[in-house]
């Protein structure tokens, strides 16, 4: 029996367990302070990453349209996606079969295959880019652990090489897809869109979860292009060249037609050309650069027109005005005598250009005077940009007409000494075609925009504006060059060079036509002129009402001396095909 | 005594009382409790069907995706087979002739008959 002493002794233990569980409570409070207070943002973003996701929305590149005649639109460059295969060699078991199979469908060598399998340590090896569905659909039936397959958007230009100057190619700079050349590269910032950005919550299998909090910006688009250029024509135009620079051995060529009164830039080919999807196949990367706006050259005969606006316009000369050809000029030390070395007497200055006197342009020039040709050069756009939308537009050189001695004017009023581009030539040729207005060439009709009226205007025309859903452009006259009196008279005189000078092959039964040919002397790198000629052909019609100005150009064509053999037959059959195309009928009989 | 008497029939008063609230409290927290768990049941059921309805519309979406898809790979080999040189190479095979001379018909006046 137990005494009261030990009866009334305190009983220990409740009080050490009671000890113990505040202790273990204590800890507790300790260790949850620790993880949701001291490391709050470590957890939180640990857990933001397996309860949300946050992900990037890649916009799409705008597309590049041709309007067809019925009004519908048809890409030149537009997106595709196809499938990139990849493998996670980590996955894979057994990398010798998985290389064998895979080999047989892609097509590749195996042993590159098995290399690029047998990484033990690899997360990821990208395969093979732009896999066909018919390949993906055999690989899948395979069922190979570790072969993955991804989306990939790549452009896709139906019309492959017709073109390529216009368009330009989707290029790298680092690791960034980039437009470059052309529209691609000219419209980028148009054209790549805005990414977007989406935050959503997602279950324990990693799917978004509906009802749960969202948060979207949704990406912008790029915008899209509609072209001046006429499919047909564009088509038509850039197999004629190709055709022309074949026949007759030419190093290159270039074809631009334009409409006279707007600007609105038809077609434009140049060959050789280049297919944009294949662009990093090409050895020589300086067929990136459009010769039709990079090329400058030594015009030759085509520019004596423009010599002639400046003595006509000026009132110095007529078309009657006559002048006696002796064959040669001299100038200090130096003689400039015709082409053909002929000397041709009297002649008016119709026959100056039907003849493609060098003397004659000379004479009209120095009637002109010397300042007042310089202005005119410089009126019609030679030395300055046009201000066409495509990348790498040269401006020409003008600057000898700077210089003192009269030999400079001389060489530059048949087009020698100074440097021009073929479409400052159309340019110039389209100011005598329409009443003597120079209008500014333009190859882009529409920009269609994605998301508009939330975007702002930072372009002077319309800031503080929002940027409207479609802008159409409207063509633009830079100036007034010369009276539509001096431009009929110019163009009357310019028939007769196709109806009764050097350029008979380039007319047309039944139709009026107006065209110059040159055949200019190529200056070599040390100075002086070689035996390599550039021809050129430039011409417009009908031309009481002219549809078209175009300009043929071929760099030295080896089996034909002049351009009224070479450029001037391509002009001829373009400019037939253009007339029955528009339904121009006839002026007169055959 | 009296007050006894009136002390008892006091408490057998208040006695009464109380029994007969105590049932009305009973009964209260019984249809209280009860509602709770209906409610509870009813929540659980719209959110079970908003998030089976959540999965449909993904499928649908996913559904959509790939119709979306399907048909621009179709536009896309539309528009190459109406590029010019595919028509160019298919009309090859067709002997089309060129044609000759174009005459152009001026109609005369404004008034047309038929024959």
């Amino acid at each position: 029996m137990k005494s009261r002493h030990q009866y009334n002794k305190p009983n220990q233990r409740p009080r050490f367990l009671q000890g113990a569980i505040i202790l273990f409570a204590v800890l507790i409070v300790v260790r949850l302070g620790d993880l949701q207070i001291l490391n709050y943002k470590f957890y939180a973003a640990l857990a933001s990453g397996q309860q949300s996701i946050f992900r990037k929305l890649f916009p799409l590149r705008g597309s590049i349209f041709t309007r067809e005649g019925t009004g519908e639109l048809y890409p030149l460059a537009t997106n595709q996606e196809m499938s990139l295969i990849y493998a996670v060699p980590m996955e894979i078991d057994n990398p010798v079969q998985t290389a064998e199979k895979l080999a047989v469908v892609l097509g590749t060598d195996e042993e590159e295959l098995f290399n690029k399998l047998n990484k033990k340590n690899d997360p990821y090896e990208p395969l093979k880019h732009k896999l066909s569905d018919a390949q993906a659909e055999e690989i899948k039936a395979l069922k190979l652990k570790g072969i993955y397959f991804g989306p990939e958007t790549f452009r896709f230009y139906p019309e492959k090489n017709i073109g390529g100057h216009i368009l330009g190619f989707i290029g790298f700079k680092g690791d960034s897809k980039v437009g470059m050349y052309g529209l691609e590269g000219y419209f980028e910032d148009d054209l790549v869109g805005q990414p977007g950005y989406l935050r959503t919550e997602r279950d324990a299998f990693g799917s978004v979860i509906a009802i749960g909090e969202r948060s979207i910006t949704p990406a912008r688009d790029g915008d899209d292009l509609v072209l001046t250029i006429d499919r047909v024509l564009q088509y038509k135009t850039c197999t004629e060249l190709q055709s022309a620079v074949k026949q007759y051995e030419a190093d290159k060529g270039t074809i631009i037609i334009m409409e006279p009164d707007t600007g609105r830039i038809l077609s434009l080919c140049n060959e050789p050309d280049y297919e944009p999807a294949e662009y990093a196949s090409v050895e020589d990367i300086s067929i990136f650069n459009n010769p039709a706006i990079f090329d400058q050259y030594e015009p030759g005969s085509v520019f004596k027109p423009i010599t002639m606006a400046a003595a006509l316009d000026s009132g110095k000369v007529a078309p009657t005005t006559v002048y006696t050809d002796e064959g040669c000029l001299k100038f200090d030390k130096y003689r400039i005598c015709n082409s053909d070395f002929k000397n041709y007497g009297r002649q008016n200055m119709v026959g100056v250009l039907e003849k493609s006197i060098n003397t004659g342009a000379i004479f009209a020039a120095r009637a002109a005077g010397k300042d007042v040709f310089k202005d005119y050069v410089q009126a019609f756009g030679f030395g300055a940009l046009t201000g066409i939308e495509l990348d790498t537009e040269n401006a020409g050189n003008i600057s000898s007409l700077d210089k003192k001695g009269d030999i400079y004017m001389a060489t530059a009023s048949f087009g020698q000494g100074i440097t021009v581009t073929p479409l400052q030539l159309v340019a110039a040729y389209a100011a005598i075609a329409n009443g003597g207005k120079l209008v500014k060439p333009y190859i882009v009709e529409e920009i269609l925009r994605k998301n508009a009226g939330t975007r702002p205007c930072l372009d002077q025309t319309c800031i503080g504006q929002v940027l409207p859903e479609k802008t159409v452009t409207t063509p633009k006259i830079i100036r007034q060059v010369i009276s539509p009196r001096a431009a009929t008279l110019l163009s009357g005189m310019l028939v007769s060079v196709i109806e009764n000078g050097h350029a008979k092959r380039a007319g047309v039964p039944g139709y009026y036509l107006a065209g110059k040919t040159g055949t200019a002397e190529v200056p070599e790198a040390g100075g002086g002129y070689g035996d390599k000629t550039i021809h050129t052909f430039v011409g417009f019609g009908p031309v009481d009402e002219p549809k078209f100005v175009m300009l043929v150009k071929l760099d030295n064509p080896k089996n034909v001396r002049f351009a009224d053999s070479s450029t001037a037959p391509v002009f001829s059959k373009l400019a037939k095909f253009l007339l029955e195309y528009y339904e121009i009928p006839p002026e007169r009989g055959l | 005594m009296s007050k006894f008497f009136h002390l008892t029939q006091e408490n057998k008063k208040k006695k009464r009382v109380s029994i007969r609230n105590g049932w009305i409290i009973y009964i209260a927290r019984r249809i209280l409790l009860c509602l709770v768990c209906m409610v509870g049941i009813v929540y659980l059921i719209q959110i079970n069907v908003i998030v089976v309805r959540g999965y449909e519309a993904k499928l649908l979406e996913r559904r959509i995706n790939e119709l979306k898809q399907s048909n621009e790979k179709a536009e896309l080999v539309l528009t190459d087979l109406r590029s010019l040189d595919n028509i160019q190479k298919r009309t090859e095979g067709l002997s089309l002739a060129a044609y000759g001379k174009v005459n152009y018909v001026e109609p005369r006046g404004n008034a047309v008959a038929v024959r």
